[in-house]
């Protein structure tokens, strides 16, 4: 099978044969649509660098055929759409427009059949510790400064969606399917007119457009029957082994041949079951400080055998970690064959790719400069954000880390190759090492002959030398004769077991499993929540308090403040034996420093004094055996 | 569930007394019998300071922090860690879990008052050395991968996962 593109008409029948089942969160805004209507609805722009942004396209002019014909413009030009106009956010606050929201938000409820809006429920900071929530504050602050979509963006957004709604109610996606690397792909790339997580649900970002994608990959037999073996499904910017699952796990929850996908409320990061996930932006520590952390903790458990939690002390790349919480709860309203709402034919994708997708390099939204591009808009499906290519679109096998899984037929056929290659290279080893033997037999019987006659030194060493030679190059080439037996035999038995329809262990290429949190987790109450909400800020008001108003007892009250909140932290987080066992240890290790200050020689005459006794015991001991 | 709590039920339903157990618990007992003798020691320098207070002047001079005064607030304090110690002692003889957290307060609370008095006393007492090393013993005892893992394997399973 070659790899490639396929003909559109059997593209589509296999994209609507696994189309995916979405299920949304109660209170999202914004659904998978077409992107015609959209790009009609927006206005295309220029920022080149140190220039203000230049207006190319008004809004009622853009198309998709003349989104991609753009001149060329300079390094460091980014050109973007603009879904939301500055010029609309004063209509955000008319009576007119909050009325419209309203009755969208009332036929969003209608739709999902419910009347209560998205509630968050127990709060992210709940679920991390203080350092964390530190970072978190950081972020918060570090958002005033950055770039970011303005507030009126969602409102303003939300209206417009709701007006190209009115025009044409419609649930679609791009479809695109292709032979890649052994595996047919089928690719529904889903694209949405906004990100409102950060504003509608707490999360990390918002932005103007969103492009998520799931993936099906196929095994194609000889008679040309497709079979799904595997899903992949993009959450944030993950990418590899743990994105993907087999067909068969149980994880994978199906309706027919149509895979279930519940989506994060807002983020439309794509999840395999419903719940509440705790994604995190990882940042870096510097690294002389993660170094020494983890020397410390390494001496701690391995060489004092000390408890230090659950991690070995060498583990742990050194992370602060800012939670977010995507809320994929699947209780609101349901996309696919048989659901609330059923998807719209799809928009191909098929080679040769439409002029919208290959030629167009722009974001496909709001540019804010923000230097973590995190309220940057993406840029379309085929490339990043920085006008390179995406992996998803044309590494697709090496995007879900499935470059070295082969297809079933294709692995029967590797098995057999192999297993004949093997076989291959035994004959010759056996050719090898009779020869080998043989000759190794003969300088034995030179070597023995020449041994202690000394005017035959110069031979005998050089033969000694060549018989040690060869007797490690025939030990080693049984060895690989044995192990090419060993191999052959597994290769037999694998090939044995998929002929069989077996298809081994589920999980074993998942290293780090994305789950949902725990009804434990979630049980907390609001006494704990809002205690994690106010706790940063308090702690912070409380310490310039004490510098400002108990200066003469500064290090005593700053003290005993911080171990009154550690204290109550600890009690809500159900930590308190660690934080006693912490504190101890702290307590330890200062005492034993103040214990070395006073008595350095006392304490060294005595380890020498016990070593010395410890010795003589161990020396009498033997003595009596 | 913990060993522990295991070994409670164990107990509890009337079953022998597995010898290999017994000397999985040998630690607790240890512990618990070290936390007696700290108790011991402890009574004897409470018995001690007491004698050296004149509690009547002590009374009438609270504002004063003399030397007096230290080694009075010294017998008040390490009463409440005599008597933590003894219960945690106790519990640990018996195998109950939440002797582990008895024993780790008064350790905390031995060596607090002992930093307190190495701060607030010159000359120090001659007791807060040997009461140190003792403490810091016991607390790194305590925090040992064996003993924690009898007592907390299981119930600190959700805190270990948790990220920071």
């Amino acid at each position: 099978m070659r790899d490639g593109s396929m003909d559109p008409e059997a593209a589509e029948a296999l994209l609507r044969r696994f189309e995916p089942v979405i299920r949304f969160t109660r209170g999202e805004q914004f659904y998978p649509m077409d992107v015609e209507p959209y790009v009609r609805a927006c206005s295309l722009w220029v920022q080149r660098s140190g220039e203000q942004p230049v207006s190319i396209l008004p809004r009622g002019k853009l198309t998709l055929d003349n989104l991609a014909q753009q001149p060329l413009d300079d390094f460091g030009a980014v050109h973007y759409l603009r879904f939301t106009d500055p010029k609309s956010f004063r209509e955000v606050y008319s009576r007119d427009a909050r009325a419209e929201l309203r009755r969208r938000r009332q036929l969003t409820r209608e739709d999902e059949g419910v009347k209560k809006v998205f509630r968050s429920g127990r709060g992210r900071l709940a679920r991390v510790g203080y350092a964390s929530r530190f970072a978190d504050a950081l972020y918060e602050v570090a958002l005033l400064a950055r770039g970011r979509v303005p507030g009126e963006s969602t409102a303003a957004a939300s209206i417009a969606y709701g007006r190209i709604m009115d025009e044409g109610e419609h649930y679609g996606y791009h479809g695109r399917v292709l032979r890649h690397n052994g595996w047919t792909v089928l690719q529904y790339w889903l694209f949405y007119a906004f990100n409102d997580w950060r504003s509608g649900f707490f999360g990390a970002n918002d932005h103007e457009a969103d492009w998520e994608k799931i993936m099906v990959f196929l095994s194609e037999s000889e008679t040309g029957e497709f079979t799904p073996e595997w899903v992949a499904y993009a959450a944030h910017e993950y990418t590899g082994d743990n994105l993907r699952r087999r067909w068969d796990d149980p994880e994978v929850e199906k309706v027919g041949e149509h895979p279930v996908i519940y989506v994060g409320a807002g983020s439309h990061a794509s999840f395999f079951a419903p719940g509440e996930y705790l994604t995190e932006l990882d940042i870096r520590v510097p690294r002389p400080m993660s170094r020494a952390s983890r020397a410390v903790r390494g001496f701690w458990r391995e060489k004092l055998r000390q408890y230090s939690g659950g991690s070995t002390g060498t583990e742990g790349p050194g992370f602060f970690h800012i939670p977010f919480v995507d809320y994929a709860r699947g209780d609101g309203l349901s996309l696919g064959p048989g659901q609330d709402r059923e998807w719209d034919p799809p928009r191909l994708l098929q080679e040769p790719e439409p002029p919208w997708v290959r030629g167009y390099r722009g974001l496909w939204g709001l540019y804010t400069r923000d230097p973590f591009e995190g309220e940057d808009a993406p840029a379309g499906p085929m490339y990043l954000r920085d006008k390179n290519p995406d992996p998803a679109w044309y590494d697709p096998v090496g995007w879900a880390g499935l470059d070295k899984v082969p297809t079933r037929e294709e692995a029967l056929r590797i098995s057999s190759v192999r297993q004949r290659e093997i076989e291959a290279r035994r004959e010759t080893l056996r050719a090898e090492i009779e020869e080998k033997s043989q000759r190794l037999k003969e300088l034995g019987v030179e070597t023995e002959a020449l041994r202690g006659r000394s005017h035959l030194d110069d031979p005998y060493e050089a033969r000694a030398r060549e018989l040690k030679e060869l007797s490690a190059e025939v030990a080693r080439l049984r060895a690989d004769f044995a192990t090419g037996e060993t191999v052959r035999e597994s290769l037999e038995d694998h090939a044995g077991r998929l002929e069989s329809g077996e298809n081994g262990p589920l999980r074993t290429h998942i290293t780090h499993a994305h789950q949902p949190a725990s009804d434990t987790e979630l049980r907390t109450g609001r006494v704990a929540e809002a205690w994690a909400a106010l706790s940063v800020g308090l702690m912070l008001i409380s310490l310039v308090g004490i510098v400002a108003l108990e200066r003469e007892h500064l290090i005593g009250v700053l003290v005993a403040s911080i171990a009154l909140f550690a204290f109550v932290e600890a009690g809500f987080r159900g930590r308190l034996t660690n934080l006693i066992g912490s504190v101890n240890v702290g307590l330890a290790v200062v005492s034993a420093l103040i214990l070395a200050y006073e008595f350095f020689w006392q304490a060294v005459i005595l380890a020498v004094l016990f070593i010395g006794l410890y010795v003589l015991w161990d020396n009498l001991r033997e003595l009596r055996r | 569930m913990t060993e522990i709590d295991n070994r409670e039920r164990g107990s509890a339903a009337g079953g022998r007394r597995d010898p290999v157990q017994r000397a999985r618990y040998r630690p607790v007992r240890l512990i618990g019998l070290l936390l007696i003798l700290e108790t011991a020691g402890l009574v004897g320098i409470l018995a001690f300071e007491f004698s050296q207070v004149n509690w009547w002047i002590q009374v009438q001079e609270l504002s004063d922090l003399s030397r007096q005064e230290v080694e009075a607030l010294a017998t008040v304090l390490f009463i409440p860690t005599a008597v933590l110690s003894f219960l945690a002692a106790l519990s640990l003889l018996i195998l109950a879990r939440r002797g582990w957290l008895l024993a780790a307060i008064s350790q905390g609370l031995g060596l607090g008052v002992c930093l307190w008095l190495y701060s607030e006393t010159e000359p120090d007492p001659v007791y807060v050395y040997p009461v140190m090393v003792y403490c810091i013993f016991i607390v790194l005892y305590l925090n040992s991968r064996t003993v924690r893992m009898l007592f907390h394997t299981g119930q600190g399973q959700p805190e270990e996962v948790e990220r920071p």
